[in-house]
């Protein structure tokens, strides 16, 4: 799932392309667990996972404010200054590592069940556009 | 005319909660599932929605502020009854916490308005009711008050047809609240402590429209989930004991003795002093029954069951002839041990059951249940009745001589049939005896005879002259039978 979504981004054209891309991922994430968890529980996840992965990516840190109802402007922002190929592998580590807290928390078959819509729809997404 | 609106009950997939409920959960009606924290609310909830929701009559489970998602979540999946799969299909949970953390409670009652009109559930849960109500209380802006509000989500959730529970920690009765007269079922879960012993008890405060098991029905939580234990019914009389088969004791004489054997159904107390041969008889008891191609079940309630139980019943055991009733716990309760008894019968198609020994039994109840100890052995003993099999319990009693009582517990007038075991000296031996004191609409013999234990169990002697003063413990022997009438007598009644 994590490398169709990494093909998914690469796939793109341009770094702004790119960043609109992850930025939908995003909000779709939002779209799938904010009514479970809550707003709350989604800032709080998204939040860890950029803290977790600013050692990599130092960058991530410019990525501070907490996404008001599913708006990943600051994320969008960040993202668009980078190489396109940093800019996607450090989204997909952010993805990977959203999983893996609610993962850990709720259980690999449980976040699956809850985040397998979104990763559909994104993989899909880019294959079809390939496929054009 | 219109013929009466019919209430559906539906089936909750809680173990013994259907029976308490007065035969399910109505359909529509509007509950709360109140107690304090820890009581196995949230478990109860989510049982019965895994139970009860399909893809095409689903549940919305809505969170409030009083529960974080992600650890109920966490928590609620380590139970066997919570089906992953289910998530998003039949099953959809729903964070109110955002709406709650505002304080309106007109804004939540608009969104769960919105999700019912969206998912048209069968079920809805809010967990929890009260953090809605206290969140509204604690910002003093809510668009509309506490009453209007728990009216407005009846008649919201009643006219889409779901069946709703609101979950709250309410202290106590003495807790009031508008909610416990707007609901049609108030189901009341409690925690109670009693020296070392925790017992989870249950109250069906009121459910409409059917009639509940009044009174306090212990629960049990583990990995499947909740697990109640119904109060098992009380049965009619049992039938003449002339029209009922003999089952054999499996101890020479002894049938004779109780005029053919002991009838079917019937409940057999051997009461008598430490070590007088009680769990012998018991265990030759259910030997003869595994001679006879019959299985029992045994609840030995010793501190060390392995080594009391004895190489006979230890045997029969591992042969799978005889279940055992796991009694290791102290937090038991009647009906708990009822339920389970049952269960192993039903499993094994026991005719034969066990309970060594009642003074066992006591000490194994947690302490809140053993002032109603004989109300609720006599209900168990009728459920035992009701599944036609025949039991032996055995009593342990002091030796009291000049006095002639079978049980400390006052339980021998729940039981069918008496056997007393007792010692007595003879030419300088502790010697024992028994006799059958009691065999319900029967005849059975008067005798009072000697007996002894050696590798193949209880034998029991041939008489050895007539003595009186067997009862007293210092029997002396008569020299001619025809003074006064002899202590010792064949005759039967």
């Amino acid at each position: 799932m994590k490398e169709t979504h990494l093909s998914s981004v690469q796939a793109q054209t341009d770094t702004e392309q790119l960043a609109d891309a992850a930025v939908a991922t995003w909000h779709d994430v939002w779209i799938a667990l904010s009514p479970v968890i809550g707003a709350a529980g989604v800032v709080a996840l998204f939040q860890r996972s950029v803290f977790l992965r600013m050692a990599e990516y130092p960058w991530l840190a410019n990525v501070i404010d907490p996404p008001p109802a599913g708006q990943f402007n600051s994320l969008r922002r960040e993202l668009s200054l980078q190489k396109r190929v940093d800019a996607a592998a450090a989204n997909a580590a952010l993805l990977q590592s959203l999983a893996q807290i609610l993962g850990n928390l709720i259980g690999s078959s449980l976040t699956t069940r809850l985040l397998q819509p979104v990763w559909e729809k994104h993989g899909r997404t880019t294959q079809d556009k390939s496929a054009q | 005319m219109m013929n009466k609106a019919k209430i559906n009950r539906l089936a909750t997939g809680v173990p013994g909660f259907d029976a308490v409920l007065g035969g399910g959960l109505p359909e529509f009606s509007f509950n709360l599932l109140a107690g304090p924290p820890g009581s196995g609310k949230t478990t109860l909830a989510h049982q019965m929605m895994f139970a009860l929701a399909t893809p095409e009559r689903c549940a919305l489970y809505f969170t409030t502020l009083g529960e974080s998602p992600l650890k109920m979540l966490r928590y609620q999946q380590q139970f066997a009854f919570f089906d992953s799969d289910q998530v998003n299909r039949s099953v959809r949970f729903i964070s109110l916490g955002d709406d709650t953390a505002a304080g309106d409670v007109g804004s939540v009652l608009g969104r769960i308005a919105g999700e019912v009109k969206k998912y048209t559930p069968a079920l809805v849960f809010i967990d929890s009711f009260r953090s809605v109500i206290l969140a509204g209380e604690g910002a003093g802006i809510s668009s509309v008050n506490l009453q209007q509000f728990i009216l407005q989500l009846g008649i919201l959730l009643a006219s889409w047809n779901a069946t709703t529970f609101l979950i709250g920690e309410y202290a106590g009765a003495g807790d009031s609240s508008p909610i416990f007269s707007v609901a049609d079922g108030l189901i009341w879960l409690r925690q109670t402590t009693q020296r070392n012993s925790i017992v989870r008890k249950m109250e069906i405060v009121k459910m409409r429209g059917q009639a509940t098991l009044p009174g306090l029905h212990t629960f049990r939580i583990d990995m499947e989930g909740l697990k109640v234990f119904a109060p098992t019914v009380l049965s009619a009389a049992p039938a003449p004991a002339h029209s009922l088969p003999r089952l054999q004791m499996g101890i020479p004489g002894l049938d004779q003795m109780m005029g053919g054997g002991l009838p079917r159904g019937y409940s057999l107390l051997v009461a008598g002093p430490s070590g007088s041969g009680k769990s012998i008889l018991a265990a030759s008891f259910l030997a003869e029954g595994a001679r006879a191609a019959e299985t029992g079940v045994i609840a030995a309630f010793e501190q060390r069951p392995h080594q009391a139980r004895g190489p006979v019943v230890a045997d029969l055991i591992a042969s799978g002839r005889v279940g055992v009733i796991d009694t290791r716990t102290s937090t038991l309760s009647v009906d708990e041990i009822a339920t389970l008894l049952i269960a192993e019968i039903e499993r094994l198609g026991a005719s034969r059951v066990v309970i060594d020994s009642l003074s066992g039994f006591e000490l194994a109840l947690a302490p809140t249940f053993r002032e109603d100890f004989r109300e609720s052995l006599a209900r168990m003993l009728s459920a035992l009745a009701n599944t036609g099999v025949t039991v032996l319990m055995t009593s342990e009693l002091e030796d009291r001589y000049y006095e002639l009582g079978f049980s400390p517990y006052g339980t021998a007038f729940l039981t069918d049939s008496i056997i007393m075991q007792r010692y007595v000296e003879i030419d300088s031996r502790l010697e024992r005896m028994m006799a059958v004191v009691k065999m319900r609409a029967s005849r059975h013999s008067n005798q009072l005879r000697l007996f002894h234990i050696d590798d193949e169990g209880i034998k029991i002697d041939e008489q050895r002259g007539a003595y009186s003063g067997l009862l007293a413990g210092a029997p002396r022997r008569h020299r001619s039978r025809r003074v006064g009438r002899p202590a010792v007598s064949t005759d039967e009644r």
